[in-house]
């Protein structure tokens, strides 16, 4: 806008405040007054970045004009270490990908291999990979969950959220010993059975209780007219955008895709079990939360299945025979399970030793979390947190 | 001496020397700041003057409203906040000229006015006050409020973005 | 009560030698607020953040402080005593004296406040009567605004910047429905005397005809000291903390403390306004040296001291508890007896004033566990579109009702009562249908 500049030794009292050293020229147009956009560093220390995401943000004020997630900070070079174990040693560092749910992990690495090598594995590791992946879903939804309310300022959904995960892990923990970095699903199978007597006893008690406490838990947030508020209609993923960009997990399914890959590309036993795809039609944060809730609900429900399918298939095999030191053929495979936060793949390339040739991790969070800058854009800074929060990346999967 | 005329000394040399901070510091947001030691020893006069409604009204508005916005003005405009410049603006000799003839006259009324003193402890000043705002000075007060009124809705006309 | 030697005779006869006798008021002020700073405002802020925390605790299924003294007690105490520890950081290009300053232009204000609070009967129990207090307290409260920008700027740190800059306009925008809602009880009073208006609170306390204008103060007062659906100024993520980020040591800890301080002040103030008080309900008439009065603080002390450490065992379970609950009848005993012994009108009055705080500060409380926070616009258009229009009709039909003699205000206040049932109502058969559906 090239209005003429009118001598400046004449100024009007409110432009010039800053004196002659403030570089807008007076021009008598007070729209054409810019205010300084700031830019500023969200992360990779914030609280509610999630780990150690780090954005580049600029604001206009409390608006977001652009929003560039810089990542890396917890790359530790994963794929490059695969080439360097065998395909059975590898499985340990899955562990470390997606540490808040590291069966999925586990599951993904363990089904490229097995499809890579054509391992079978039996029916009872199936059941019991089923059993923990769902609890492990259930504990990893609750996080999110949890973490969400706490970024929006409600502490109280956290500490309920932690709670019910805290009967989780110890199921888990009964089970391979281990709270986060289980190790569970090996490579043709499981470590060992789940246990009997008192887990048994345990998990079905959990089955019980555990969905009130998440109705409870859940009313904290979804009653709550400030959440509505501060989640309804922000944040909105179109579904063309959301395919685009390849996400998977809640966020397509919040915005009314109806991908799950344990039903498009089905695997292990999920074919014989019921269960639903849940979608929102809406694509606001608000969706991709009740997507995750309705998905711990639907988890239980499947749970609920395996509890009697424990007892129809008998114990006995659970580990394929000639899995330790497995040699697949030259050839390459991909394969994927849907963990809490997607499609989870891995795709593998086999020279024909003991050790892969190539590891490719195909990790849900980095994908959904690269749709941030599309979305981000146009909200302010408080709804940046909330967006952030309802993708839910985990930054050891994000950056491998 | 007693503790009025320390007090009142006290203030008089704050209120002064804290307004020629104002004027010569650097740093508009020190600058601003010395506004409110400025304010803050006014405000102390009418305490001293036993007019404590005058002197809360200083605090609530001149502190507590008006700093406060000229603070939120210079952070928005971001730049000029740590940067140095001149002291003084170019107008400083009209500017002086124009303060010190007002201070001549103030000079002037102060020496020849025939100030009363009075023997009687003085009134409840805010019931004073009220009653004077809605009997006698009605029409300034009414006047003052339509003005504002009318600044308010500039205000908005001015900061309204035309575009949407 | 005559001690033989009072304040004003021992600090006039320590001045009296120095020939500065005109200034024994001003340093027994000055003596006075210190006295109230170390002996009221240190301790029941400290115990005031001891209860949040417990409850807090309690709302989130924890236990909340139990290790520095009974129930944790002194919890507190030990943080305070950690952040003196603390090195005082200074950022590297932080304007070094705003930046040492701004916390005490936050803390002092909040202290302030009490000069003219009434927490009892008499004059013992307020510091000074002014009879502007609550133009004063308006006033006073405004300060800690200039506190939090100035630290937001002063930081050198965008966030810090961003938090001041909300706040600023979070501060200036809910006190003008604070205001407005403040303005009824002195209409009704007659005077801007806090003492004042309790005192005429004695039949009817003021928040039955002013509703609304209590339920306004109280909203706006929340997001004035930028409590929890308020707390954007410092909403820790987004804004890390806000303005007070870079701040540590004990200069964090002035931050903090001014906080509950705060928190305190605005249930004080809503008692003393609105909730007459310490005058007792229905009992208004009666002098409060009876002995129904007295019996009736007594229970009332008895329940929630007893609630409280019932909730107490609850939580902790009888293991942990069990040594110290000998502490819970002793001191309800102590101060029964001092309650029944003394009868001191003032001492009684104190206590109900106190109580009455306690339980709005327990609201506080219940609202920190249980709400997210609001967004900037949208707390924005909640102040300006909502509060502020309702102040104003609230306060135009209480004037009109005042000057008139027609009762518009009691009208509006009738309105807003089937307002709020309507609410009520509504909310529980939602409730209801979400019961019946799941």
């Amino acid at each position: 806008m090239a209005t003429e500049t009118k001598q400046t030794s004449e100024p009007d009292g409110v432009l010039r405040l800053g004196g002659p050293g403030l570089a807008a020229e007076p021009t008598g147009d007070i729209h054409e007054i810019e205010t300084d956009h700031l830019e500023v560093s969200m992360g990779p220390q914030h609280p509610s970045t999630h780990g150690v995401l780090r954005l580049k943000v600029k604001l206009d004020g409390e608006w977001v004009t652009e929003v560039q997630p810089e990542i890396g900070y917890l790359h530790r070079g994963v794929e490059k270490i695969a080439e360097n174990r065998t395909y059975f040693q590898f499985l340990t560092i899955t562990d470390r990908l997606d540490y808040v749910a590291a069966m999925a992990c586990n599951a993904a690495y363990a089904v490229a291999v097995e499809k890579l090598a054509g391992l079978t594995v039996p029916p009872r590791a199936e059941l019991c990979r089923v059993i923990v992946q769902e609890l492990d879903r259930i504990a990893s939804h609750l996080v999110s969950v949890g973490t969400y309310g706490l970024d929006l300022g409600a502490t109280s959904p956290f500490i309920y959220a932690f709670r019910d995960r805290e009967t989780i892990l110890d199921l888990l923990e009964m089970v391979c010993g281990a709270r986060l970095t289980y190790s569970y699903i090996r490579v043709g199978g499981v470590a060992r059975d789940l246990p009997e007597g008192e887990w048994r006893t345990r998990f079905r008690q959990f089955l019980d209780e555990f969905p009130p406490m998440l109705d409870e838990q859940d009313t904290l947030l979804s009653e709550n007219e400030i959440f509505l508020l501060r989640t309804r209609g922000v944040g909105v993923l179109p579904p063309e955008v959301a395919v685009n960009y390849g996400t998977s997990g809640p966020v397509l399914r919040g915005s009314g895709v109806a991908y799950d890959v344990r039903r498009s590309k089905p695997y292990g036993l999920y074919p014989q079990l019921d269960f639903n795809v849940v979608t929102r039609p809406t694509g606001d944060c608000l969706a991709r939360y009740q997507v995750r809730v309705e998905e711990m609900r639907q988890s239980v429900k499947i749970l609920r299945q395996c509890d009697q399918l424990l007892d129809e298939i008998p114990p006995g095999e659970v580990l394929a025979k000639g899995a330790r030191g497995v040699k697949p053929a030259a050839g390459e495979a991909y394969a994927s399970v849907e963990s809490p936060r997607g499609e989870m793949g891995v795709y593998l390339i086999s020279d024909g030793s003991n050790k892969p040739y190539r590891l490719k991790w195909r990790s849900p969070s980095f994908v959904n979390l690269s749709v941030l800058s599309a979305i981000g854009r146009g909200w302010k800074v408080a709804d940046l947190v909330a967006i952030i929060g309802s993708i839910d990346p985990v930054f050891g999967d994000v950056d491998r | 001496m007693s503790a009025h005329q320390l007090a009142f000394l006290v203030l008089g040399v704050l209120i002064l020397v804290s307004a020629l901070m104002v004027v010569t510091v650097r740093n508009l947001v020190h600058a601003a700041l010395f506004l409110i030691l400025c304010f803050a020893g006014v405000a102390g006069l009418y305490v001293l003057l036993q007019a404590e409604f005058l002197a809360v009204a200083q605090v609530l508005i001149y502190i507590g409203a008006i700093t406060v916005l000229i603070l939120f003005g210079i952070m928005l405009t971001r730049k000029i906040t740590g940067g140095a410049q001149p002291p003084l603006a170019s107008h400083w000799k009209a500017a002086g000229a124009g303060a010190g003839a007002f201070l001549l006259l103030l000079l002037y009324v102060a020496m020849t006015g025939q100030w009363q003193v009075s023997d009687q402890p003085p009134m409840d000043s805010t019931t004073t006050l009220g009653l004077a705002l809605v009997t006698r000075y009605v029409l300034p007060f009414e006047l003052a409020s339509v003005v504002l009124l009318a600044a308010l809705v500039g205000a908005v006309l001015l900061a309204r973005d035309e575009t949407r | 009560m005559n001690l033989p030697i009072t304040l004003t005779g021992i600090v006039e006869g320590a001045l009296a030698p120095l020939g500065l006798q005109g200034l024994t008021p001003l340093v027994v002020y000055l003596l006075d607020a210190l006295i109230i700073l170390l002996l009221l405002i240190m301790p029941v802020v400290t115990i005031l953040i001891w209860l949040l925390r417990k409850m807090l605790g309690f709302i989130q299924r924890r236990l909340g402080p139990m290790r520095v003294g009974p129930f944790g007690v002194l919890q507190t105490i030990a943080d305070a005593v950690k952040l003196f520890h603390k090195e005082d950081l200074f950022p590297a290009n932080a304007d070094r004296v705003v930046f040492a300053l701004a916390p005490f232009l936050v803390f002092v204000p909040a202290v302030l406040v009490y000069v003219v609070i009434p927490f009892g009967q008499g004059d013992g129990f307020v510091t000074k009567d002014l009879s502007v207090g609550l133009v004063y307290l308006t006033a006073v409260t405004s300060i800690s605004a200039i506190g939090i920008i100035t630290a937001g700027w002063s930081s050198d740190n965008k966030w810090s910047l961003l938090g001041g800059l909300r706040s600023a306009a979070q501060l200036v925008s809910y006190e003008l429905p604070m205001t407005l809602a403040l303005l009824g009880p002195p209409l009704m009073a007659g005077t801007l005397s806090l003492s004042g208006i309790v005192a005429a609170q004695q039949s009817v306390w003021f928040v039955v005809p002013q509703a609304l204008g209590f339920l306004i103060y109280f909203i706006a007062a929340l997001a004035e000291i930028a409590h929890l659906p308020f707390d954007l100024p410092e909403a820790e993520s987004e804004l890390v903390a806000g303005y007070n980020v870079e701040y540590s040591g004990m200069r964090f800890g002035l931050f903090f403390l001014g906080e509950f301080a705060n928190s305190f002040t605005i249930c004080l103030v809503a008692t003393v306004l609105f909730l007459g008080g310490w005058h007792l309900p229905f009992l208004g008439g009666l002098p409060l040296t009876s002995w129904q009065t007295g019996l009736a603080t007594v229970a009332t002390m008895a329940l929630l001291g007893g609630g409280i450490w019932y909730l107490n065992w609850r939580r902790a379970g009888w293991t942990s508890a069990t040594r110290w609950h000998w502490l819970g009848y002793v001191s309800a005993a102590i101060l029964a007896a001092i309650v029944l012994v003394a009868g001191l009108v003032g001492f009684i009055s104190v206590v109900i004033t106190l109580v009455k705080t306690s339980l709005l500060v327990f609201v506080l409380m219940w609202l920190r566990g249980t709400l997210p926070r609001v967004r900037v616009d949208q707390l924005m258009s909640f102040g300006w579109k909502a509060l502020v229009p309702l102040g104003l009709v609230n306060f135009l039909a209480l004037a009109f009702q005042a000057a008139t003699g027609i009762p518009t205000g009691w009208v509006l206040n009738l309105l807003f009562f089937v307002f709020v049932g309507w609410l009520l109502l509504f909310a529980w058969r939602k409730r209801w249908a979400y019961s019946a559906v799941s």
